[in-house]
């Protein structure tokens, strides 16, 4: 006869082989100390960052700070710089908040506070940022953006920051969230489009503790419906690392302001002119067409990315960008409030152009959103199996998510939905391991330690830092690096045996995030990449063959030709 | 004491087709300044978690006729009261009243499946889903065999998300019921929101045999379509649609989207500006229900409803706005005035069936207010009904001037 045990451990050991493997390992952020410590003997602490109080009283308590991601130092490896915010009382003392930190990467993924010329002084409140090199230099500078002053941050020359806010025209106040460089006009120059949430002000928006704003039977801080939302602003770059404001000849005093969050640049219509996406909190997101010379028309609603399916407007908050089916043009996604889901605009040429359509349930991508709470996204393809995938941040913007009837939670787990090809995907169940739900907010992915897939981090608001070290990418990975300021824009293509896919190089994160203006591409077991092609957005295209891929990995670097010039695209 | 028990299971019974919609489920994603807040009442503040589970075997054969007698004899005093409370209330819309009198019940009777039952149905109904689903389950942990009964299960499990699970309910519903276009409605919306739109459809078309201008599955029929890419069809259903529904926005939206994808920028913009205007009423509405969700019984925010309403020339939506004023009111003036509000809308649309069914209302609700006579003579006249213009006079005589 067989015993108890003989029965139950062989479905136990079933069970554990079919457990799927976590893709991250998830740990808070922890570094040492200042550059000028020794690294052996300063104690490793956590990275954490502040946004107001925990019982988030305000709206602008409640959105967190920015991850922004890039090569400051010119040393070949991800470096951070991490946006956050300040606290009620400092502004009530007029005193300025946390100030932004740089964490230098030694390239294997170990990171350390930067000092010295690395340290920026704080501004009023925090929120996010864009990266791009705005003069011209081949360093990666850096705009902080602020409840109050946007701020210009100048790298010299890979030795540190230098503030140059003033004449540099940007620094109107507001609250700004995201923005994006891009080169709106093609004049080889980078412009930039910030983001825009709402007019706030202490002493006119009611707190939590007026008992005004009620959600589910319980009070809460109020907003932003009914609060004044803010106009978003494009500057052009004048190419001397200063700009003008060039709103009006942009066109956004043609449609209603929304309550801006996050931005994506993405050539939609596939005319060579970099577009823009963005995610307006609960008012309708916005499609900027670009017509060329700094002229853009807002077309969402023709193309239909402004609402859901439903024609219902969304708590648009962050989004991913990517041609998750394979036809040739991308396809949007949107993270949204509880009770309502993430938002997949999937691409289309069936009609008289390339148009859009809510898919969001044939992606299987809504229905897990529902009880969630999304921020920070993010569309590549982490596993490397060839196919895009999707990481989505959770964390409710009320405290109160938990309490009767709310059928939500304040801490949320993270998600990934792995990319099945022909735009479906299906929900990792562990793609986090044991992580703990986190009240988590921005996200920034990209190789962190080298070794060819894709980490990243994570803000939990009121909490750490959290890093995210990619442990089960199961495929092999191409990353292609662009050596130009002019690279923003670019379309990079790759071929391996009969499949191929392509990237837009851009820096804009989704929501107060930025990343590395490089293209990571999983492509399975193949041991060569046999074509990578890059469109620049001059016109020029590069060509590599026969990419050897060695440990799994590769990665080219390639600089613009001054030749070999095609038809614009 | 069986007797009793019975009138239990027939009311059980009569709450079977609750809850009906599904298209309720926006809820609000943000907090808006300028009101007050309501503290949230006590009733509220209770999770249905917290009423354990106690004996759940007692009730094993409780719909078994045969040991209703048996069964009835135990249960302990006051449990019919509060169920009889509990269906007043929800009939009356008074969700708060009906969920303090289910978990009186549920105090002394922690198991008894027709407070479970009711209380799901109510917490749909107050758009708590997840205690909606959790009271379906518990009804389901003592009466595994009445799943016939918990249609609302397949609801909740779909406004949460969890479509697969909704799916599998309806069609476990539809293996123990005979037809209803409601579950079918759901299963099919199931259906859509997993990507089976063939399937859906299929489903769909069940339910328009049996209600061919049944505008919420047309306008759900249309956007299927369009999903599969049979963008002229979907324009042809939506506007369809929109003919059976003309306040609400969705069709019009469909329609929209269908001649934007056809390349028809000029119509499209033209039912844009359509969509705008209705979307704009239809949040107002949305915002003005879910004031009244709590707190039903405010008669000037019915009567906003009614006004949005008529804006809209849709029959359907009037005629909901009115009923709920309808149900706000209680006898006396504030009874008359929507009486004389409901009559005099319809008679406004030139709708005579309608009239003449809100004056017959009149005439029930207020046949004591002289005024009421008064009105009502004028408008069976308009009618064109003689007689009912001169009895009503006389009423009106009779009762003397106010």
């Amino acid at each position: 006869m067989r015993t108890l045990a003989s029965l139950l451990i062989p479905l136990l050991t079933t069970g554990v082989q079919d457990a799927p493997k976590p893709l991250f390992r998830a740990a808070p952020f922890e570094v040492a100390g200042a550059a000028d410590a020794s690294l052996e003997s300063v104690p490793r602490h956590a990275v954490r960052t502040t946004s107001g109080s925990p019982e988030k009283n305000w709206i602008i308590e409640v959105n967190g700070g920015g991850l922004l991601l890039g090569d400051f130092d010119g040393e070949g490896s991800i470096d951070l710089l991490l946006v956050e915010g300040s606290t009620v009382e400092r502004v009530a003392e007029d005193l300025p908040g946390e100030p932004p930190r740089v964490f230098l990467n030694d390239g294997a993924g170990d990171f350390r506070l930067a000092g010295g010329a690395w340290e920026i002084a704080a501004g009023r409140w925090g929120t996010g940022g864009a990266l791009g090199d705005v003069n011209g230099d081949g360093t990666l500078d850096a705009v902080v953006l602020e409840w109050g002053p946007d701020r210009l941050l100048i790298n010299d020359g890979g030795k540190g920051f230098v503030e140059r806010t003033k004449d540099s025209g940007l620094g109107t106040g507001g609250w700004s969230t995201s923005a994006a460089f891009l080169d709106a006009d093609q004049d080889g120059v980078l412009d930039l489009f910030v983001v825009r949430y709402l007019e706030f002000d202490f002493a006119t928006i009611p707190s939590r503790a007026s008992r005004e704003c009620v959600w589910k039977g319980h009070p809460v801080m109020c907003g932003p419906e009914g609060l004044t939302p803010s106009a978003d602003a494009f500057y052009r770059g004048n190419g001397d690392g200063t700009f003008h404001d060039a709103s009006d000849t942009f066109g956004l005093g043609a449609v209603e302001p929304g309550y801006g969050l996050g931005v994506v640049t993405v050539d939609i219509d596939r005319d060579g002119r970099t577009d823009l996406y963005v995610s307006n909190d609960s008012t309708p997101n916005h499609l900027w067409r670009n017509l060329g010379e700094g002229k853009f028309e807002e077309v969402g609603l023709a193309l239909g990315v402004a609402l859901d399916a439903n024609g219902r407007e969304q708590a648009g908050m962050g989004i991913a960008v990517g041609d998750a089916d394979g036809d040739g043009h991308a396809d949007l996604f949107v993270t949204n409030f509880s009770g309502e889901h993430n938002a997949f605009y999937r691409s289309s040429t069936r009609g008289a152009r390339v148009r859009y359509s809510d898919r969001s349930h044939a992606s299987r991508l809504a229905g897990p959103s529902v009880p969630r709470l999304g921020w920070g996204t993010q569309m590549a393809d982490f596993d490397q199996d060839g196919e895009l995938d999707l990481v989505v941040i959770n964390g409710h913007v009320y405290p109160q998510a938990g309490a009767p009837g709310t059928d939500t939670m304040y801490a949320q787990p993270a998600q990934v939905f792995a990319g099945r090809g022909a735009g479906r995907f299906d929900e990792h169940p562990s793609a986090f391991g044991a992580a703990p739900p986190i009240v988590g907010r921005a996200s920034a992915f990209a190789d962190l330690d080298g070794d060819g897939d894709l980490d990243g981090f994570a803000i939990e608001v009121d909490g750490a830092v959290w890093r995210y070290e990619n442990v089960g990418a199961s495929g092999h990975a191409l990353l292609v690096e662009l050596g130009s300021v002019r690279s923003l824009g670019a379309r990079v293509e790759v071929w391996v045996q009969e499949r191929a896919w392509w990237r837009e190089v851009s820096t804009a994160g989704g929501f107060q995030s930025a990343l590395p203006a490089s293209a990571h591409f999983g492509i399975g077991a193949a041991q060569k990449v046999d074509r990578v092609r890059i469109q620049w957005p001059s016109g020029a295209v590069s060509e590599v063959l026969d990419v050897p891929v060695r440990r799994g990995f590769a990665r080219v670097r390639i600089e613009e030709p001054a030749v070999s010039k095609e038809e614009p695209r | 004491m069986s007797s009793r028990v019975l009138s239990t299971a027939v009311l059980v019974l009569a709450l079977l087709c609750l809850p009906t919609e599904l298209s309720n489920a926006a809820l609000q994603s943000g907090a808006r300044p300028g009101g007050v807040a309501l503290e949230l009442p006590e009733v509220l503040r209770q999770r249905p978690q917290d009423f354990p589970s106690a004996q759940p075997e007692r009730w094993a054969r409780f719909f078994d006729p045969a040991a209703q007698a048996e069964i009835g004899a135990t249960l302990a005093p006051g449990v019919l009261d509060g169920m009889r409370i509990a269906e007043s209330a929800y009939a009356q819309e008074l969700f708060l009243v009906g969920l303090e009198a289910l978990h009186s019940v549920l105090l002394v009777e922690p198991d008894f499946p027709p407070a479970w039952l009711v209380a799901g149905a109510t917490y749909w109904r107050l758009r708590r889903y997840g205690d909606a689903l959790y009271a379906y389950d518990r009804f389901l942990a003592v009466a595994p065999d009445q799943i016939a009964r918990t249609h609302g299960r397949g609801h909740a499990l779909y406004t949460l998300g969890r479509y697969l699970e909704a799916k599998e309910h309806y069609l476990a519903v539809l293996e123990h019921t005979d037809q209803s276009a409601q579950i079918r409605l759901g299963l099919a919306l199931a259906e859509l929101r997993l990507g089976e739109s063939e399937a859906a459809l299929k489903h769909l078309d069940q339910v328009l045999e049996g209600a061919p201008d049944d505008a919420e599955a047309l306008a759900w029929r249309a956007q299927m379509l369009f999903d599969l890419g049979h963008t002229a069809e979907a324009l042809e259903g939506a506007r369809r649609a929109a003919q059976h529904s003309p306040g609400d926005p969705r069709p019009v939206w469909i329609a929209m989207e269908a001649l934007f994808e056809l390349g028809r920028d000029d119509e499209a913009q033209r039912e844009e500006k359509r969509w705008r205007v209705l979307e704009r009423s239809a949040a107002d509405r949305r915002a003005i229900e879910g004031r009244l969700l709590l707190h039903p019984r405010q008669p000037h925010l019915a009567r906003q409803l009614v006004e949005n309403a008529v804006a809209t020339k849709d029959v359907g939506l009037i005629g909901a706005a009115l009923g709920r004023l309808r149900a706000s009111t209680s006898p006396g003036e504030s009874a008359l005035s929507a009486c004389v509000l409901a009559v005099e809308t319809w008679l406004g649309l030139g709708a005579q069936d309608e009239a003449r069914r809100a004056a017959l209302d009149m005439e029930r609700r207020c046949a004591s207010e002289p005024a009421a006579w008064q009105r009502l003579a004028v408008y069976w006249a308009a009618l064109g009904d003689l007689e009912r213009a001169e009895r009503a006079q006389q009423r009106y005589r009779d009762l003397g001037p106010p």
